[in-house]
């Protein structure tokens, strides 16, 4: 799994490749806690490149929404493709969260 | 061929490898890149819930395998460990309608694995957990994905119940969810152990619904009383939410009126079978019963001195009454009547007990009167169930017509002398056997000459009521004897049964009906 972000202002946009599981969500947690330390409050993540997400990585963006509700933030993903669209819709994440179409959009709902 | 089974530590280090072993199969086997990762999706949820919770104390290992299903294109794969007993199809399932707030962190691996394959089975086998789960190239189609009603445990009948919005509800061993004749305001589905329902000696397991024949039924009250036979985790679902849930979900729904109507035959059909096996008892033991009184006529053919002729007619298959009578000697012929407080099955074995007392009793050669006190001391050290016998004894001398008699709380007999009215013999009317401890019993003596007759009966007779409550009455008994002047015994009992059928005039009898009737014809060689 690959993470890499761009923060700025307060708002922070992830791009997420590969594949976030047990092994890989920890990784996710870790960098989303230090864009948080940095006062990231809006973060918009583009799964455009996710193929693949388990429990454990919908945990991790529990998580991140959880702490960001605290904060009056907000998570807007952007961008989800088969079986990760798939995992989001049978688990109800899909209300949880603000998804949109692609990264465009999400800044355009921000 | 690459091995089709991978053996692995239990630490989340081997999921990669796992995970990359079950997509090497899935290829081989030709499943879509996308159904990888769904079937990836299951392991993996399986896998790190093996890490997690199977090996609290220490490392262990699971085995993953891959094996060709029962159809071609259908693959079972295998999932084993040596852990702590679990059965994931029992894990409650999360509350998908939860806002981000409301969400719990978890639940949802188990959930994932039951929507991503077939089925989900799990077996204990040798101190190993095996979960096994069925699938093909596509996933199942649920219509139920994503629309956040239901969870995809395996319930009775495969319902699929909404766990998430029903309310957790934990029992002891031993509890009581609810008795017969409670109302019925929810219904339970087992998630985890066992429970009884006592009427009908049913045991309801893991996965199966119960209680929603309460709900679904006209009746709205218990029909058996459900206790824990272990610890239990139920779900329960009020009234009012499965009647919401037909708005939301309308194939549950009708799943829920099938499983209704399947457990309405099957009850209906193990009561049919319950009443027919008692039917069946209460027949052998009618037959039983009616084989312990003399029923072959004339029970002496050569003997001149009396004619004798008994019936005994329980009111329910089994009867409380007895009639009796038997040579205790050469020349002296005892008979006995009786009648056994209550009726059905107990009276009736109560009355085969007195029976044989009676009997051996007299056999001893006693008096009448040392026969009853002697029953009765033998009837109450046993007796922890209050019932009791009124029982009348008579030992004729057949030769001299000497009647000797005791009477223990019986309708005294009636006697004609001669072609005379019938009248009740004299003499005291002691207490029931069985009743009061210390009893003792007179003896009463009278003469019967050529042409007497003795009649006896229980009071189901002199009680027989007809529609308008009126009852035959001694009196009447009396009356209607007073016709039979003449007939044989067998006549006079047949004569009385028709007159107390004709007075009850269809009135069921509310009791048991028993006559005996002695007619005595001298003593002699004639």
């Amino acid at each position: 799994m690959n993470i890499d972000g761009k923060h700025e202002g307060g708002r922070v946009i992830v791009t997420v490749e590969g594949r976030m599981d047990a092994v890989s969500a920890p990784a996710f947690d870790k960098k989303c806690e230090e864009w948080i330390a940095a006062d990231a409050v809006v973060f918009v993540l583009d799964f455009g490149g996710l193929e693949y997400i388990s429990s454990a990585g919908l945990r991790s963006l529990l998580v991140l929404g959880k702490k960001l509700s605290a904060k009056k933030g907000k998570v807007v993903i952007a961008s989800l493709k088969d079986v990760v669209r798939e995992v989001f819709t049978i688990s109800g994440f899909g209300t949880i969260f603000t998804i949109v179409e692609s990264v465009d959009a999400a800044l355009r709902q921000i | 061929m690459p091995p089709s089974n991978l053996r692995l530590p239990a630490r989340l280090e081997s999921l990669d490898a796992g995970l990359a072993f079950i997509a090497a199969r899935a290829a081989e086997t030709g499943f879509s890149p996308t159904r990888t990762k769904e079937i990836q999706l299951a392991v993996e949820e399986a896998v790190v819930n093996i890490v997690r919770h199977a090996y609290p104390d220490g490392p262990g290992e699971f085995e993953l395998r891959w094996m060709p299903g029962a159809a071609p294109g259908r693959v079972t794969i295998e999932i084993e460990d040596a852990g702590v007993p679990f059965d994931v199809r029992t894990a409650p399932s999360p509350n998908l309608q939860a806002g981000l707030d409301d969400r719990k962190v978890g639940g949802l691996g188990i959930f994932f694995i039951t929507h991503m394959v077939d089925a989900v089975d799990y077996r204990r086998d040798c101190d190993k957990n095996i979960l096994t789960l069925s699938l093909g190239a596509e996933k199942p189609s649920s219509e139920n994905a994503g629309s956040g009603t239901a969870a995809a445990l395996p319930a009775d009948e495969d319902l699929r119940f909404p766990l998430g919005s029903m309310n957790h509800e934990v029992y002891k061993k031993g509890d009581t969810l609810f008795k017969a004749g409670d109302r019925a305001d929810k219904m339970y589905y087992v998630a985890r152990g066992s429970l009884r329902l006592l009427e009908i000696d049913k045991v309801v397991q893991e996965g199966q619904v119960i209680g929603e024949m309460g709900i679904l039924s006209p009746f709205h009250a218990r029909t058996a009383t459900a206790v824990c036979e272990e610890d239990l985790d139920a779900y329960t679902i009020s009234k009012d939410d499965v009647i919401h849930l037909f708005n939301k979900d309308s194939a549950l729904a009708f799943q829920l009126v099938h499983l209704c109507i399947k457990r309405f035959i099957e009850n209906l059909r193990a009561e049919t079978e319950a009443k027919e096996r008692i039917q069946s008892e209460l027949r052998i033991a009618r037959d039983i019963q009616m084989r312990m009184l003399p029923r072959v006529f004339p029970p002496f053919p050569d003997r001149t001195e009396f004619d004798i002729f008994a019936v005994m007619e329980p009111a329910k298959e089994v009867g409380g009454d007895l009639y009796d009578f038997f040579f205790v000697d050469e020349r002296r012929l005892c008979v006995v009547i009786g009648d056994v407080s209550g009726k059905g099955v107990p009276a009736a074995l109560f009355m085969a007990i007195c029976k044989t007392l009676l009997k051996t009793e007299a056999l001893r050669g006693l008096s009448p009167g040392e026969i009853l006190t002697q029953v009765n001391r033998t009837l109450i050290p046993d007796n922890e169930t209050l019932m009791f016998i009124t029982v009348f004894l008579l030992i004729l001398d057949v030769e001299t017509g000497e009647m000797r008699y005791s009477n223990g709380g019986h309708p005294p007999p009636l006697v004609s002398a001669g072609p005379g009215p019938f009248a009740p013999v004299a003499g005291p009317t002691g207490t029931v056997l069985g009743a009061v401890e210390g009893c003792s019993y007179t003896t009463t003596t009278r003469m019967l000459a050529p042409g007497d007759v003795v009649f006896l009966y229980t009071d189901g007779m002199s009680e027989a009521m007809n529609a308008k409550e009126e009852l035959f009455s001694e009196a009447r008994l009396i009356d209607r004897l007073g016709e039979g002047t003449g007939k044989s015994a067998a006549d006079l009992v047949r004569h009385m049964r028709a007159a107390v059928l004709a007075f009850a005039d269809g009135t069921p009898p509310s009791d048991d009906i028993t006559m005996v009737a002695l007619g005595y014809q001298g003593g002699g060689s004639r």
